[in-house]
């Protein structure tokens, strides 16, 4: 970045270190705390845990732990906004509750209905919502309050950055629900030995059809294949609208926004291009588990962010004027 | 030498560290595994052996570059400890690659070491110090070196998905894939009825890579280099300073030659004997196509995250 001459060095020190803390705040809550049942769950299958003991302290101090640093984050961007300690009390409120959630989770039992699943996304993607607005030191209030809007502009460019990314969360969430209710998890990816040794001994052209069709993923390849057609078009489409929303690049959380929707429909693009390789029928050409799920919820969570973004930039912003060319001669 | 002279040697200068980097030493292990056989045979050891040494001639090649670039910039001699550190950390896992370890662990950290390491040669390079990566203070204070720095960001990401994805093929594909019939299946398949022959050929052969992979690549990079030239618009200093016109002439070509590599296997189905890929042919086609969808997208996101808009900026 260039740097005027007559540019306050400090200042300018500050208000990048600022923008740092605001991406990071986005990005951790984004990647690392909506994902953190699964990161969780992968570490207590490779470890052996997986016991109510082992999800209550991983999960519940996985969330702390990437709270903690979101708070300390919150602090430094209060701070670089000249402003005195505020929010606290929605942040802390906002936290308890997520720790609320995660215990409750832990202990719901193995059959519980769906409309459970369905209300716990709902309250999680909200409180994440709710969390990174305020540690970003925007009030949620301007999200409901007009006269709040045009007293604290600022509070309400960080609040409207950040809906999107919560829509786009709650589909993440129902998707990771749909998987485990909805998919059939029992489908054969691999053949067993058993019935390994039995296909090898038939003729060749039964041994082909056969393998062939006994082994399938979970989800459809040609969901993978739309959504890699899918995606780079959303990317296009939001590229293209932004140009009439420019000003929504101006504040650095607009910015940490679209620069986390745009790196979340890119993972989600390289994770469906990832299963492009392998047929995804077929013994010896099935995906894996996880890299079917994380595939599936990924993509689904950019395809939502993008079009909740499209809409969103629509509804909240208003178009950016032009300038008549005579205005300059006037 | 007049003043503008040396400025355009400079860029020229720039524009040839990226592409060498980029393009002989990025790809000198497909080159000379590729060429070797064809100019005149030698075993494993001795193509891995011509590997450092065409790697050693790039990187003496971009040393002298680098001196073209710092006389341009009017700078005095500097990060000559970061190049060499780069160079040695290169040659020292180009060296240990002599010595065939069947590991996917061991494969996945040399790509991480030697992808890092060429950013840091490349950085270095453009004379840019690799440490305004990592600190505020120092990308206030250099603002051409972290404009370099932060336009070979996406170029070493992109690198380092490719060398990833070279470790997948050799390890997550199957590379036993018959492609051909041998002589005996072949007799074996003529003696059965047409019926029965037509469907075990159209099934028996098969390349490593589901054909689908390069038909969705075909669609999918054209909209990706019409996303970033829209992007682009909005951050068109960033394309003032030689260092970032280079990198962004590197990235469209690298996704060019992704575009050009899995057009070329569309001819065939893929599918079905006498109708599948040679397995170099599909190697190189699947890495040009990793890494230009993958240095796209990191483009795409790294703007977004390293720079300002044109408008933010001349407001501030």
């Amino acid at each position: 970045m260039e740097v005027e001459p007559d540019a306050d060095h400090s200042a300018v020190l500050a208000r990048h270190r600022r923008d740092r803390a605001v991406l990071a705040v986005v990005f951790l809550l984004l990647f690392a705390f909506s994902y953190s049942e699964d990161f969780v769950f992968a570490v207590l299958q490779a470890t052996g845990h997986e016991h109510v003991a082992g999800w209550l302290i991983g999960l519940v101090g996985f969330d702390a732990a990437v709270l903690a640093v979101v708070g300390l984050l919150k602090r430094a961007i209060a701070r670089a906004d000249d402003e005195a300690p505020r929010l606290w009390r929605w942040w802390w409120i906002s936290f308890a509750a997520i720790v609320g959630v995660d215990v409750f989770l832990v202990f719901l039992p193995e059959g519980h209905p769906l409309w459970i699943d369905l209300v716990s996304s709902v309250a999680l993607a909200t409180l994440m919502g709710i969390l990174m607005m305020v540690s970003l030191n925007g009030d949620p209030l301007t999200l409901f309050s007009r006269v709040r809007r045009s007293a604290e502009p600022t509070d309400w460019a960080r609040v409207r950055a950040v809906v999107p990314l919560v829509i786009g969360t709650l589909a993440c969430y129902i998707a990771a629900t749909a998987f485990d209710d909805f998919f059939d998890l029992d489908t054969v990816r691999v053949l067993d030995p058993e019935m390994a040794a039995e296909v090898g001994a038939m003729p060749i052209a039964e041994k082909l059809g056969a393998l062939a069709t006994l082994c399938e993923g979970a989800v459809s390849p040609a969901f993978f294949q739309t959504v890699v057609k899918v995606i780079p078009l959303l990317l296009l489409t939001i590229g293209v609208e932004f140009n009439f929303f420019r000003r929504a690049l101006d504040e650095p959380a607009q910015r940490a926004a679209a620069a986390a929707t745009v790196a979340l429909m890119s993972i989600g693009l390289s994770l469906a291009v990832s299963t492009l390789p392998w047929a995804d029928t077929g013994c010896g050409g099935v995906l894996g588990y996880w890299h079917e799920y994380l595939t599936f919820v990924v993509s689904v969570q950019g395809v939502a962010t993008g079009l909740a973004t499209l809409i969103w930039l629509l509804v909240a912003s208003s178009p950016d004027q032009r300038v008549a060319a005579e205005a300059n001669h006037v | 030498m007049s003043e503008l002279a040396l400025r355009q040697r400079g860029d020229r200068a720039v524009f040839g560290v990226v592409f060498l980097m980029l393009f002989a030493f990025s790809y000198s292990e497909q080159l000379v595994s590729g060429l070797f056989p064809v100019v005149g045979g030698g075993g494993q050891t001795a193509w891995r052996v011509a590997v450092v040494v065409v790697d050693v001639a790039v990187l003496g090649l971009v040393g002298l570059m680098k001196g073209v670039v710092t006389r341009a910039d009017g700078d005095a001699p500097r990060l000559w400890g970061w190049w060499w550190t780069g160079v040695a950390i290169l040659i020292a896992v180009d060296v240990l690659r002599l010595f065939p370890v069947e590991a996917i662990g061991l494969d996945l950290l040399t790509a991480t070491v030697y992808a890092a390491a060429m950013g840091l040669t490349m950085a270095a390079s453009l004379n840019a110090d690799p440490l305004a990566l990592f600190s505020t203070a120092r990308r206030v204070a250099l603002p051409t070196d972290w404009a370099r720095v932060r336009a070979v960001v996406p170029l070493v990401f992109g690198t380092w998905l490719c060398y990833l994805a070279a470790s997948a093929f050799v390890d997550y594909f199957d590379l036993r894939a018959v492609r051909a019939l041998d002589p005996a299946t072949a007799d074996k398949v003529a003696e059965m009825p047409i019926p029965e022959q037509m469907a075990v050929l159209s099934q028996l052969c098969e390349g490593a890579i589901s054909p689908v992979f390069f038909q969705l690549i075909v669609e999918v990079l054209p909209v990706l280099l019409l996303t970033l030239g829209i992007e682009f618009n909005y951050f068109r200093r960033t394309l003032t300073d030689a260092g970032q016109r280079a990198a962004t002439a590197a990235t469209v070509t690298v996704m060019a030659a992704g575009l050009v590599g899995a057009l070329s296997t569309l001819p065939w189905d893929g599918q079905g004997c006498g109708d599948v890929l040679s397995s170099w042919h599909e190697y190189v086609a699947f890495l040009f196509a990793v890494q230009g969808v993958f240095t796209g997208l990191a483009t795409l996101v790294w703007l977004l995250v390293a720079s300002t808009p044109d408008v933010a900026a001349s407001r501030a």
